[in-house]
């Protein structure tokens, strides 16, 4: 999954958004790493869409604008529970072997001594 | 906010199709133009419209792909991969018995030799067809689709440049239609190279190619035109194109058809989508060696199309009745 993916759905992990509310939660997520352009936002939400990741859940027009929200389903929450996993796996594998080596770099002068 | 900032917008917007802007056109303003107001902008932020003009040419692009289903392009190029890849495979045999009866050399099966000097833009297609079927049976599905689609220019600008230097031993435009067809039907469908996906590639890489040695068996490829019994590549189309035109087509339509009766239309499309490849044959099966197959071959044909095409709509759950109205 890629990371703007990733940040999508974990933006309506805690509830249906409208695109402005995403791209902004994604952004805040990523600490500013992550900005969709509104097309890109839709692209992906489309697709997430016809995957069964994502519904539309709703319009609603403020200040004479139409405002579509979306929300997470049950496949996609679960495809982002899995996702996550992931990546704490791959994380925390990392970290052990970034433990090992600074153990090793520590020991180093004690046997050359 | 200004009205001209909501045109220029919704004019950006009709990169997107029709269909697509009636559904989302107005979510997409709205949401454009919250930005645009939180960063007190009055003119489209940069790069904004590019990334409207580009997702829009990709909506219209992924509808196309949306009209056929993931899974239906899976299935279908699982019949491509078969087919292309047992044609290719007896079309090197043949063109190698074509090389070695014209020099009278009769105690090879297959020579190397015989084909590297016997080398043509249809016999170039066949290799491509077939390292693409080992490279989809090692896992290498990119590379299969990118051996298959690269088979297509190569195929066809060699056929060109033989063609304008007179020589005669290039395919048909026919088979190159047929050929090429069958390879983006192949390539657009190569999702997974899960083992079952594997498994039935392979299945009808044999199924199929047990149906051309039943043409071999049948002293097809021109085993009967001549005495010796030698196999000529002239005649190696004749007797595909009439078992993939008067069996696969008129079988795929029904199902097709069916399907599409049944509110299955993903499935519908698919299975013509699939069979798309076998309409430029359908000019070869006509004009096949002095007329139009015989009436034994046509009646079997529907002999076979109904028998497979009854069992083929049982596999989709599907049954035929017929009621007095």
């Amino acid at each position: 999954m890629r990371e703007p993916t990733f940040f999508v759905l974990a933006s309506l992990a805690d509830g249906r958004k409208h695109g402005y509310g995403i791209i902004k939660d994604a952004e805040e997520l990523s600490d500013g790493r992550i900005h969709l352009k509104v097309g890109t936002l839709y692209a992906a939400l489309d697709r997430l869409q016809s995957e069964g990741l994502v519904v539309a859940a709703g319009d609603e027009v403020v200040a004479g604008r139409l405002r579509r929200y979306f929300e997470l389903t049950e496949d996609g929450a679960s495809t982002l529970q899995a996702e996550s996993e992931r990546q704490a796996l791959n994380a925390r594998r990392a970290n052990d072997r970034l433990k090992k080596r600074a153990a090793r770099v520590a020991l180093k002068p004690v046997i050359a001594r | 906010m200004s009205n001209e900032l909501e045109n220029t917008y919704r004019r950006a917007l009709r990169w997107y199709p029709k269909r697509w802007r009636a559904a989302n056109e107005d979510a997409v303003v709205g949401t454009l133009l919250e930005f645009a107001e939180a960063d007190h902008r009055t003119e489209p932020a940069g790069g904004e419209l590019a990334n409207l003009h580009r997702n829009g040419l990709g909506a219209r692009v992924g509808i196309v792909g949306q009209w056929i289903s993931p899974a239906a392009r899976a299935y279908a190029s699982i019949f491509a991969v078969g087919l292309g890849a047992s044609i290719s495979a007896a079309g090197i045999l043949v063109a190698c018995w074509t090389y070695q009866y014209a020099n009278h050399v009769y105690q090879q099966v297959l020579s190397v030799d015989a084909l590297l000097q016997n080398l043509s833009a249809g016999q170039a297609t066949y290799v491509f067809w077939l390292i693409a079927f080992v490279a989809c049976m090692l896992g290498f599905r990119r590379v299969a689709g990118l051996l298959l689609l690269a088979s297509i220019p190569v195929s066809i600008g060699w056929s060109a440049i033989a063609f304008s230097l007179g020589d005669y031993g290039h395919p048909s435009d026919v088979s190159l239609g047929f050929l090429s067809l069958l390879a983006i039907v192949a390539a657009s469908g190569l999702i997974s190279s899960s083992r079952r996906s594997r498994k039935l590639q392979f299945s009808a890489f044999v199924g199929f190619a047990l149906l051309l040695a039943g043409a071999f068996w049948l002293r097809g490829y021109g085993g009967g035109y001549w005495g010796n019994g030698a196999r000529n590549v002239d005649y190696f189309w004749a007797p595909l194109a009439v078992w993939l035109v008067f069996v696969g087509l008129p079988l795929a339509l029904t199902v097709g058809i069916v399907l599409w009766r049944s509110h299955r239309r993903g499935e519908a499309i698919g299975v013509l989508y699939a069979a798309a490849p076998l309409l430029p044959l359908a000019l070869l099966a006509f004009g096949w060696v002095n007329g139009v197959p015989t009436a034994a071959e046509v009646l079997t044909s529907i002999v076979v199309v109904v028998a497979l095409g009854i069992g083929i709509l049982r596999i989709f759950g599907l049954r035929i009745r017929i009621t007095r109205v």
